[in-house]
């Protein structure tokens, strides 16, 4: 089994940035590096439970202040740059750094790869990719920037993605292109991505288009079962660091995607990052993660596109303890979504609910992670021209973690976010 | 005066030739028009005149990550131009028997152009931008045209004799194409109504994604 070594992240990093090096001394035959700014300026207004980001257990990017009263803010929620340059015509690299407020460091990557996608000869079509990117099992983020055209939060589970999981590796695609059919086949290797699981576990599911950089930690709430003065895992610090290669085992995926010129597509992804859970290195835990999503579009009629995704999955961290079959943490989830969005000349209107759960199979006295939620989004997003747009959504969100009533609060919890964001790419 | 008169000795003498004008309405099953559809016709004589001899040199344009047209109807042997319009890169290729070739545009206003020596199907895409879709119908007759939004393909200045006509549609099923029976074009023609019977599901060339990153 191939091994992953501690800097090789930054190797391929490199790799990439030399590509596009490489790319401007050779800017006479190919046109220079293409650099993009992305900026999302937002207006929120919202009361209740505190952010997740305060170190609490509140589900939105967005919260009240410490006593829940409303909180109104206009701010930066992102600056990225984009940067992408043809290496050959075959061979191309991109680049995505990014800053935002929440984010612990003042400038992080997002993504870097390098894709070779050479000129199909028959009907079937080769794709490989190489480098830190999303997977692609988010169908909202069709944007700029790993952004959705059509809410400012996206779902429970493509948030999820956006927090955790980011693979290092190699990906190979084969498409076959029919008259009315598309059939593609994706595998990929990967590490780097050994902590994903440990948000959803400690803190649960949230809504938030926070997407989390390679070397930045997101915080956890201080749950009793987790922290240094803690007797159940004190080993866990009060934070995670999602993009980290912890037990040196490679992890996969692989995927089927069917689209029909009819205006139908539906898809199926394995995930598993093949973690060791009882190895601890840089503080820490490799998780055993593992999940499946589905998805489905629908045209529908009267200009209607109707999306859907449903992932399930399960992880597993610590020791088996007290000499049972369970390991310290060993939580199921699911998550899934039904989106209705239609377009009104440039402008578009989308209606999503989602639904969300944990269940918690060892140790709830100790560490319950137990809970279920639902939430409503509205959003409206007018295109302003071919560089900017401002998008209006209403979110509101209801969860039940009885962790909470161990703290300060009750254990069912609702709120509402009000967001206005003008987006402006330059 | 003189001139006038030299112009009336001209119209006079292409009348001598006794060209004629026709036209085929192209309709589905269901009677509704096909736009689109390619109309070749095979002279049952030898032409006078040879029509689109190859000199006239056609264009396939690429605008705002589209190919424009969506079908473009050639004679063998045309040479067909590949002018960009966008600001961005495009890579057109083709694996279609009739011709594989690709072709990299740089930037605005670049052409290149092809030379399609084998008649049958030639279906073009774009290696940068998936959503592009466009067909090139390379006919071994050497008339062709195309119809328009009203199903209509006008041919014009005929010469008069016996015709086969050829009817090819992108979403008539792989590798087929139709044709009726020879046809008289005299000096008044009425429109040959023919029906085709096509997918209910119809080839588009869809717009690139909302926000795209390419």
């Amino acid at each position: 089994m191939a091994r992953f070594e501690g800097k090789a992240s930054q190797a391929v990093l490199a790799f990439c940035m030399g590509g596009l090096i490489g790319q401007a001394a050779n800017a006479a035959e190919f046109p220079a590096v293409d650099l993009e700014l992305y900026s999302d300026l937002r207006l929120t207004t919202v009361a209740g439970e505190p952010t997740w980001f305060k170190d609490w257990l509140g589900k939105l990017r967005y919260g009240g202040d410490w006593q829940g009263g409303r909180q109104t803010k206009l701010r930066l929620s992102e600056l990225s740059l984009i940067a992408k340059s043809d290496i050959t015509w075959d061979l191309h690299a991109f680049v995505h750094a990014k800053f935002d407020p929440e984010q612990d460091k003042p400038a992080d990557l997002v993504e870097a790869y390098l894709r070779y996608r050479p000129v199909p000869t028959s009907r079937w079509q080769y794709q490989l990719k190489a480098g830190l990117f999303f997977p692609h099992i988010s169908r909202e983020h069709t944007s700029v920037a790993w952004t959705s055209p059509y809410t400012i939060t996206p779902s429970a589970i493509n948030s999820w993605i956006g927090e955790e999981i980011r693979t290092l590796g190699l990906e190979a695609k084969a498409t076959l292109k029919l008259d009315q059919q598309k059939l593609s086949f994706t595998g990929g290797a990967f590490g780097f991505n050994d902590p994903a699981g440990t948000l959803l576990a400690f803190r649960g599911w949230a809504l938030g288009d926070y997407k989390v950089g390679a070397f930045s930690r997101l915080p956890l709430p201080p749950i009793s079962s987790i922290g240094p003065d803690s007797d159940f895992l004190r080993f866990q610090p009060l934070w995670v660091n999602p993009v980290r290669e912890v037990d040196n085992k490679v992890g996969y995926y692989g995927a089927v995607d069917w689209s029909h010129k009819v205006g139908f597509k539906a898809g199926a992804f394995f995930y598993d990052n093949r973690g060791d859970p009882e190895v601890i290195k840089h503080s820490q835990y490799g998780w055993d993660t593992k999940f499946w999503n589905f998805y489905t579009e629908v045209e529908a009629p009267m200009g209607i596109d109707l999306m859907a995704q449903y992932l399930t999955g399960n992880t597993k961290m610590g020791f088996f303890k007290y000499g049972g079959d369970f390991r310290a943490v060993d939580v199921d989830y699911a998550s899934g979504f039904v989106m209705a969005s239609r377009k009104f000349g440039k402008h578009r209107l989308s209606v999503r609910r989602d639904w969300f759960d944990t269940d918690d199979n060892s140790f709830v006295v100790e560490d319950n992670n137990n809970e279920v939620g639902t939430a409503w989004t509205v959003a409206f997003n007018a295109h302003l021209g071919n560089k900017d747009s401002i998008i209006a959504e209403m979110l509101h969100v209801n969860s039940t973690r009885p962790f909470r009533e161990t703290v300060w609060y009750d254990a069912q919890q609702s709120q509402t976010l009000w967001q206005l964001s003008y987006r402006r790419r330059f | 005066m003189k001139v006038s008169v030299t112009i009336l000795l001209m119209l006079l003498g292409s009348f001598a030739v006794s060209a004629a004008d026709f036209s085929v309405v192209v309709k589905d099953e269901n009677g509704a028009v096909v736009e689109n559809a390619v109309v070749s016709l095979e002279p049952k004589f030898t032409l006078n005149k040879p029509m689109n001899a190859g000199q006239e040199v056609l264009e396939m344009g690429q605008r705002g990550a589209m190919f424009t047209p969506f079908v473009l109807p050639v004679h063998v042997g045309t040479k067909v131009s590949f002018p960009n319009y966008d600001e961005f890169r495009h890579q057109v290729y083709s694996f279609s028997k009739a011709k594989r070739f690709e072709l990299r545009l740089y930037g605005q206003d670049e052409s290149k152009s092809v030379i399609f020596e084998n008649p049958g199907v030639v279906a073009l895409g774009c290696n940068i931008h998936d959503n592009m879709l466009a067909y090139i119908y390379v006919s071994e007759f050497p008339i062709v045209a195309k119809t328009g939004e009203d199903g209509v393909a006008p041919l014009s200045e005929l010469e008069e004799g016996s015709y086969v006509v050829h009817i090819w549609h992108p979403d008539m099923s792989s590798g087929s194409k139709m044709t009726l029976p020879a046809i008289t074009v005299g000096d008044q023609n009425d429109p040959l109504n023919a029906t085709v019977k096509l997918r209910s599901i119809r080839s588009i060339q869809k717009a690139p994604a909302e926000g795209g990153d390419y």
